[in-house]
């Protein structure tokens, strides 16, 4: 048992890694929140440059918080193109357009003689405003501002027309910012002409350390460590736990009413198959499993828990308990506004759960012991009970493994009909709110929480029966 | 044995016939074909053929014509609104006269039952209007498209990529892709030098937008040159040696068991949040890609059965291409539980386009769903025709596809 537990256990963590990875590179794709900028407050005294320098210092150490400036990866392979500093250009959005210049043109001191030379020009034109509050000057800068995210060579060429044809209609800027200008033009041919692109096609490895984006992500994470909500600044371990209160509160009722419920159902039917009662119900569980169940969650709320038709039951939450309520109010408030939750996650659920007791137990119940224990002499409940239904608890507790992560990961749909502050809601709000630490942490800590399930499921199942053991060791000698 | 010489598509036409539920299954699949296929045509508020001021036209067939690029409106016809057109004569209209987003303020919350202000019987809303006077049997019927198109499509996707992997893991399983070491070795490299030229160089390409093409093309490489390297490392060197079997259902299993692992809606929502602006087609290919491995787990386990089979070692010996084998004879015979998984899997692609359109994330807003339908009818609780009739007919829908994936699943087990 215990080999095959190790074995189970290391089987597990490649998925683990993969797991985490594809969270981690999910994380990446969202884009950035926008940045509410340094400007703006306080900066009424400030000259034009000040302000750029400002906001250009600002927009860096907000990357560097968020870590931009470091490695994705603990090795790299790109084309041997690009730089090793490429990362500490900052902010993304010019390591981008340094980005794009280099897969265009291959040949980085170039593309960084122009970036520099480009630095410069926007510096020049800044400076130049301080004392010269020309409109011209002005657009200027901030076609040249703009120059510096871009990298498709039509815009480049755009943009760069767009100022020269404004410094020939301007005289007075001829002698003042036209030669800084004029040398940007030349780092610019001077990027067309000496393009390496074939550079591209040499590959280089290179080793990050573990000083790199990943490292700290997943370090912070399995330090327990969910990273802060870009919203409200909250704490996302905070935000979940106090989410995971009410959905396992929810799903877990929902989960042991429908296996109550079941297992008697399952064994009864399949102990008299083929009576009416068995078709009736199959029939019935039929249809139940193919009823969405937003759909009757809808019409619940809709109709029993609205005051345009019956109000039987509160139409939203959880419910708001006293400080001091005695245990029986408080659980009454809870049952009454659980009710219809727990009742439309329960019935799909009770389908699937019946229908696989059916099945286990007709199996079983055709076997030889079973015969012969019916041959002794036994009566019928005691062979059901005592002797097949133990043996048909197999598929359940496979069934328990994968229901496990539906308890953590919750029910958004139906926590959003219900307006119950659990997981599934917390999953839907941090969408919504492009809150993109807490959606990933959530897809991390049910996928792992999965795999422990379907862990768990299987290490139960060796437990009770343990031919499977056998049989995967079978398997490694055969194959 | 008569039934063995049929093909399964005959065993299965006659099992689905055999009881009255499938039966009435397989008409209401038809139903729903139809309905999807001819949306446009049942339910629109163009006429059909009309005559307007002494000249004929063809609405709606020219609207079509239209949104298909093959004809284009005379000048002054591009804006007009037919219904509104009250001197039309020898007009012919579709059996619903609206479209479905066609805003009618005077018709706000007509119900089903209630007497109606309409002009003639034909004109009647059969299913009630919503708070803006839109007809909800129009928007159900152009509804059923969407579902049909996504549910449809996306399996298709599964089922290629299913049928692709799971027939590689179960037909040669961990023993029979016998490779020399120089094979091995080169196809490493053709790997390596894949993911290399056709992902990471091309990487810039991704940043200029043409997404389809940046992954097509890779992918193509990357296979392209993996086998190229095999090829090349089989052909330069002898070919004795170190010849060892490729754990190729070890990798995809494992592969299936970590896609498994995830939550799949989780994963389907952070897919779905990730892309900026959700179109049908990207709803499409999430969701054909993520639902393949069921298809691929069937597959793969009727393949191990039938590779052992005697017919299937007579092919070994008569020294057939395992390639040729896998596909002439092995796969036609075990694609009887890649049908149900279909049939459920459809009914499955269905439930969750309906419940993402519930909560509005990742399907386009502009286009009319079930789902979104009955989001809408969340607003406005006394109107009970807006939450029955989307909601019944994705119950109706889904208890199709399951009772046709039942009846299959007798027939093939």
């Amino acid at each position: 048992m215990l080999r095959y537990t190790l074995r189970r256990i290391f089987l597990m963590l490649p998925t683990l890694v993969v797991i985490s990875l594809l969270a981690f590179a999910l994380n990446e794709c969202t884009p950035e929140p926008v940045d509410p900028g340094g400007g703006g407050i306080g900066n009424a005294g400030q000259t034009a440059l000040q302000r750029y320098y400002r906001e250009r210092n600002n927009t860096k150490r907000q990357a560097k918080l968020r870590g931009d400036n470091l490695p994705l990866f603990y090795v790299s392979i790109r084309s041997a193109a690009y730089p090793d500093t490429l990362n500490r250009i900052l902010p993304r959005e010019r390591q981008a357009a340094a980005r794009g210049l280099i897969a265009q043109y291959g040949n980085w001191p170039a593309i960084q003689s122009y970036n520099q030379q480009l630095e410069k020009s926007i510096r020049t034109s800044l400076a130049l405003q301080e004392t010269n509050r020309d409109n011209n000057l002005i657009e200027v800068s901030r076609l040249l501002q703009q120059l510096s995210n871009r990298y498709e060579s039509k815009d480049l060429q755009r943009i760069l027309g767009q100022i020269e044809s404004i410094l020939a209609e301007a005289p007075g800027l001829q002698t003042s910012i036209k030669p800084t200008l004029n040398q940007l033009r030349q780092a610019y041919e001077n990027l067309l002409l000496k393009a390496t692109p074939g550079r591209h096609y040499v590959p280089n490895f290179r080793w990050n350390g573990f000083n790199n984006r990943y490292h700290q992500w997943i370090s912070q994470i399995l330090g327990g460590d969910l990273g802060t909500s870009r919203v409200n600044g909250q704490d996302v371990s905070e935000r979940v736990s106090n989410a995971l209160r009410w959905t396992i509160r929810l799903n877990l009722s929902a989960f042991i009413i429908a296996y109550l419920l079941a297992i008697p159902l399952g064994v009864y039917t399949a102990a008299y198959a083929g009576s009416g009662f068995d078709r009736r119900l199959n029939i019935f569980l039929f249809f139940i499993y193919a009823l969405p169940s937003f759909w009757v969650a809808t019409l619940l709320t809709q109709f029993l828990a609205s005051p345009e038709w019956f109000s039987i039951f509160p139409n939203m939450g959880v419910g708001e308990v006293a400080e001091n309520a005695s245990w029986g109010e408080r659980t009454w408030v809870r049952i009454y506004h659980f009710f219809l939750p727990v009742f439309c996650l329960t019935y799909g659920v009770l389908a699937v759960i019946t229908r696989q007791v059916r099945t286990a137990m007709q199996g079983i119940l055709q076997s030889d012991f079973v015969r012969t224990a019916r041959a002794k002499g036994l009566r019928e409940r005691r062979i059901i009970w005592r002797h097949a239904f133990p043996n048909a608890l197999f598929p359940l507790i496979t069934m328990f493994g994968s229901l496990l992560p539906s308890v953590i990961a919750g029910s958004i749909i139906i926590e959003l009909i219900f307006n119950i502050p659990g997981v599934g809601m917390l999953t839907f709000d941090s969408i919504i709110n492009e809150d993109w630490p807490v959606v990933y942490a959530l897809l991390l800590l049910t996928a792992i929480l999965t795999v422990l399930g379907i862990l768990l499921a299987d290490l139960l199942y060796a437990w009770a029966d343990p031919r499977v053991q056998l049989d995967t060791q079978n398997q490694r000698a055969n194959g | 044995m008569a039934s063995a010489a049929r093909t399964l598509r005959e065993r299965l036409l006659a099992k689905i016939n055999q009881r009255a539920s499938w039966r009435w299954a397989k008409r209401g699949l038809y139903f729903l074909l139809f309905i999807a296929v001819f949306a446009n045509f049942i339910a629109n508020d163009k006429p059909y053929y009309c005559e307007y001021q002494g000249e004929w036209h063809t609405p709606l067939f020219r609207a079509i014509a239209v949104d298909l690029g093959l004809a284009s409106w005379p000048a002054d016809q591009a804006t007009w609104r037919w219904y509104e057109i009250e001197e039309l004569e020898n007009v012919y209209w579709p059996p619903i006269a609206y479209s479905p987003r066609r805003i009618d303020l005077y018709q706000k919350f007509q119900s089903p039952f209630a007497k109606q202000q309409v002009e003639r019987w034909s004109f009647r809303h059969w299913l009630g209007t919503d708070g803006l006077g839109r007809d909800t049997l129009a928007s159900l019927i152009w509804g059923t498209r969407i579902a049909m198109l996504i549910g449809i499509a996306s399996m298709v996707i599964s089922s290629i990529i299913g049928l692709f992997l799971g027939s590689i893991a179960g037909f040669f399983a961990n023993d029979r892709w016998l490779t020399t070491r120089a094979q091995r070795v080169g196809g490493t490299i053709g790997l390596l030098c894949g993911i290399y030229w056709g992902f990471i160089v091309r990487r810039p390409v991704l940043d200029l937008g043409s997404t389809a093409n940046y992954y097509l093309t890779a992918i193509l490489l990357l296979i392209g040159l993996t086998l190229l390297g095999s090829y090349l490392g089989r052909q330069l060197t002898p070919r004795s040696g170190h010849i060892r079997p490729l754990p190729l259902d070890d990798l995809i299993m494992r592969g299936i068991e970590t896609l498994n692992a995830i939550p799949a809606l989780l994963l389907l929502l952070a897919i779905v949040a990730v892309i900026k602006k959700p179109t049908l087609l990207s709803l499409i290919l999430i969701l054909g890609l993520l639902r393949w491995t069921g298809i691929a787990r069937f597959v793969r386990g009727e393949l191990l059965r039938v590779r052992s089979l005697e017919y299937m070692q007579a092919t070994q010996v008569m020294g057939l291409p395992p390639a040729l084998a896998l596909i002439r004879h092995a796969l036609p015979n075990a694609l009887g539980p890649v049908y149900v998984a279909v049939a459920f899997g459809i009914a499955g692609a269905i439930l969750v386009e309906a419940g993402l359109s519930f909560i509005g994330i990742g399907v386009p807003e502009d286009i009319v769903t079930w789902g979104m339908l009955l989001r809408n009818a969340r607003n406005s609780a006394s109107a009970w025709w807006l939450a029955i009739f989307p909601g019944l007919a994705i119950f109706l829908t889904i208890t199709v596809f399951n009772l046709l994936g039942e009846a299959i699943s007798e027939e093939v087990n």
